[in-house]
């Protein structure tokens, strides 16, 4: 059976259901209103977007449901992306965050996890200023408050 | 249906929340000064688990008072460069345990001053201010990976353990970091049965009863959900108690029986063939055989294994390791250092599938070349094709390798492919050059071990300034596992280390041998 979805600049894509019910929101909507023809809108996701995350869904749609992490450790580890991953992850900026948008959206957490950890890979070892500049994020801290920051967090970067 | 502002904030928070939660802490600092969105992420991450703290940094209780219900982890050594008075250490460690009313995992480290009477004192602050709570905790003397005999060993009597631990009520995971006496497991398994990981350490010098084969009967016993076992440097316990251990841990993952030297082969034939969920494997200075890492390499268990230590086991060979390095797929940690390579095949008889190894530690054997009739040059040329596949690894110990490198001619290419290394040791002849190319190559490196020769010399110092942020370190060569090799000391010297020695060969050299934290270099 294929479900229709539809994205935001109103695109349809017809994907098998169990490639649609990667993603949890749509296996709750279905399960929801039950097997329908009607389209499902996704007003959050472009279809450029969208595209991505059906081609990420197809390959992985065999793949068993995941297994809850049970160590108690808060940090996890981000150097096991699978190769396809890495692959699929080699996009411009904008697409990345665009695509961990729409999986925590969507609800596909692998999803999310992978992107998630190939930013984690782009932070890591990086100065701050070095992250502003790859991220294009603007420093917004008075002067004040920047001392104040590097004042408190003393202790730990002393280590 | 655009989502709103404040929308988009508690999204953004989300999502990057779970993009910190894959940082190491130094990186996660830095997060902190990039701006005010990622400061408020990073905040709750920094200060949600803390470790390795040395106390009291001067602002440390200041904010530890402000951010103390986020903390659910906290490491705190008590380790001070000043000495504590018992008054004021009991008082600190009260106000830091009322300042995190959330704490669910704690671990404290004694250093070596402190007085046996102390630590009862210190349990009985724990137990009332956090006791019902905690998930976890761990008791560590100060040098956590040595039987240090600087240190003395803390231990608290039965009555003591008995009121203490009746407070714990919550607690699933225990450490016990020095003298393990044979009444305080008892009163442990007895009062907390609950436990799914129980880490025991004892002492060796220390005329203390340490628990016995019936004692770990005991724990098998009681501890029926325990998934997590150490019996650390115990040397009365026998093939008895492991096979009473097998008939009731059938669900054990993780196995630490490091330095139990007299475990024979049944013992580990025992466990081995009961438990059959074990994942992570610390035998390290055992009498494990190559029976055992053959008993390993079989599927379905073979892709379970993630861990496996089996440094300076006297009885193992290579061959027993080369089954793992050929079987074993999910492998993410491995030390052999100390295992003597008799095979001329070793680094060539069958492609390592290990590709996941993070961690690698090999070499260090008293032998000074392959034992097989084998062109030496070929071995290595071998070994960096095997060490080209594994580009995950993060830590890379190969000091002592019995074999000529000859990096230039065969190992520029295949390290080059270890992209997120940080950690290696190698401490073979190095020349000037190859320890240049290693420096400027290998930019994710953070620490390279090499002989003293180098890192006496003002090349070294001349690199680290040059190369900013790498560490270049003397290799270190410990004897802590090698009691009976007839090595010029007596039996007790376990707290000597000898520094790599770069001269013809690998004897050694009496004069370099130094104690204490003097003289380095």
């Amino acid at each position: 059976m294929t479900i229709t979805l539809t994205s935001l600049d109103n695109v349809e894509f017809k994907v098998d259901k169990d490639v649609a019910e990667r993603s949890i929101l749509i296996k709750n909507m279905i399960d929801d209103i039950g097997e329908t023809d009607a389209p499902i809108p996704l007003p959050n996701v472009s279809s450029a977007v969208l595209t991505k995350v059906i081609e990420y869904c197809e390959h992985h749609r065999h793949d068993p449901p995941q297994v809850q992490d049970e160590s108690d450790d808060p940090r996890k580890r981000s150097n096991d992306i699978e190769e396809w991953d890495m692959k699929f992850m080699q996009v411009d900026q904008e697409m990345l965050f665009e695509i961990i948008l729409a999986a925590n959206y969507l609800d596909i957490k692998p999803l999310l996890d992978v992107g998630c950890k190939t930013v984690a890979n782009i932070i890591k070892g990086k100065t701050p200023e070095e992250i502003r500049k790859v991220f294009n994020i603007v420093n917004d801290f008075t002067p004040e408050e920047e001392a104040q920051i590097k004042k408190e967090n003393e202790w730990a970067e002393d280590r | 249906m655009n989502p709103s502002a404040t929308d988009c904030c508690l999204i953004l928070q989300e999502v990057l929340s779970i993009i910190f939660s894959y940082l190491d802490q130094p990186s996660l600092i830095h997060t902190l000064h990039v701006c005010r969105a990622w400061n408020e992420a990073a905040e709750r991450l920094v200060w949600s688990d803390i470790r390795g703290l040395l106390l009291p940094a001067p602002s440390f209780m200041n904010r530890i008072t402000q951010a103390g219900p986020r903390i659910r982890r906290l490491d705190l050594s008590l380790d001070l460069p000043t000495v504590m008075t018992p008054k004021t250490a009991d008082h600190t460690l009260t106000k830091i345990l009322q300042a995190t009313p959330n704490i669910q995992q704690l671990s404290v480290k004694f250093p070596p001053s402190t007085l046996p009477t102390a630590i009862p004192r210190h349990l009985i602050i724990i137990r009332d201010v956090v006791g019902s709570q905690l998930r976890s905790l761990g008791l560590h003397a100060s040098e956590p990976d040595r039987d240090s005999r600087l240190s003395l060993p803390f231990s608290v009597s039965a009555e003591e353990a008995l009121d203490i631990f009746l407070g714990f009520t919550s607690l699933t995971s225990l450490a016990w970091g020095s003298a393990a006496t044979d009444t305080l497991v008892r009163v442990i398994v007895c009062t907390i049965p609950t436990l799914t990981s129980l880490t025991l350490r004892s002492q060796t010098f220390q005329r203390l009863p340490v628990y016995d084969d019936a004692t770990v009967h005991l724990i098998g016993a009681r501890l029926t959900n325990l998934t997590q076992l150490g019996l650390i440097n115990n040397k009365t316990l026998t093939a008895e108690g492991m096979i009473y251990l097998g008939n009731h841990c059938k669900s054990l993952t993780k196995l630490d029986l490091s330095k139990c030297e007299n475990i024979r082969q049944d013992g580990f034939d025992a466990i081995l063939s009961a438990c059959q969920e074990l994942t992570h494997l610390n035998f390290r200075a055992t009498r494990v055989q190559n029976e055992s890492l053959v008993m390993l390499s079989a599927e379905p268990r073979a892709s379970k294994l993630r861990e496996l230590n089996v440094r300076n086991c006297e009885l193992l060979t290579d061959s027993g390791i080369a089954w793992i390095l050929k079987s074993c797929k999910n492998l993410e940690s491995l030390d052999f250092r100390g295992i003597c390579l008799y095979r001329s095949n070793f680094f060539d008889e069958a492609p390592w599938v290990c590709t996941r190894l993070e961690h690698l530690s090999m070499g260090e054997s008293l032998q000074k070349r392959l034992v097989g009739a084998y062109p030496l040059q070929n071995a290595s040329s071998f070994l960096f094709k095997q060490l080209g596949r594994l580009t995950r690894l993060t830590r890379l110990e190969m000091s002592r390798l019995p074999m000529n490198l000859d990096l230039f001619k065969y190992g520029r290419e295949e390290l080059a492919k270890l992209t997120a290394l940080e950690y290696l040791s190698i401490e073979n002849n190095l020349l000037h050059k190859e320890l240049l190319w290693i420096v400027n190559q290998l930019r994710t490196l953070k620490v390279i071990e090499v002989s003293s020769m180098h890192t006496g010399s003002s090349y070294a110092r001349d690199l680290e300034e040059v190369y900013v942020g790498i560490q270049i370190k003397p290799f270190l060569y410990e004897v802590s596992d090698f009691p009976r090799v007839g090595l010029p000391f007596d039996d007790n010297s376990d707290d000597e280390l000898i520094y790599g020695y770069p001269g013809a060969g690998y004897d050694y050299d009496v004069s370099n041998i130094y104690s204490g934290e003097s003289g380095m270099g």
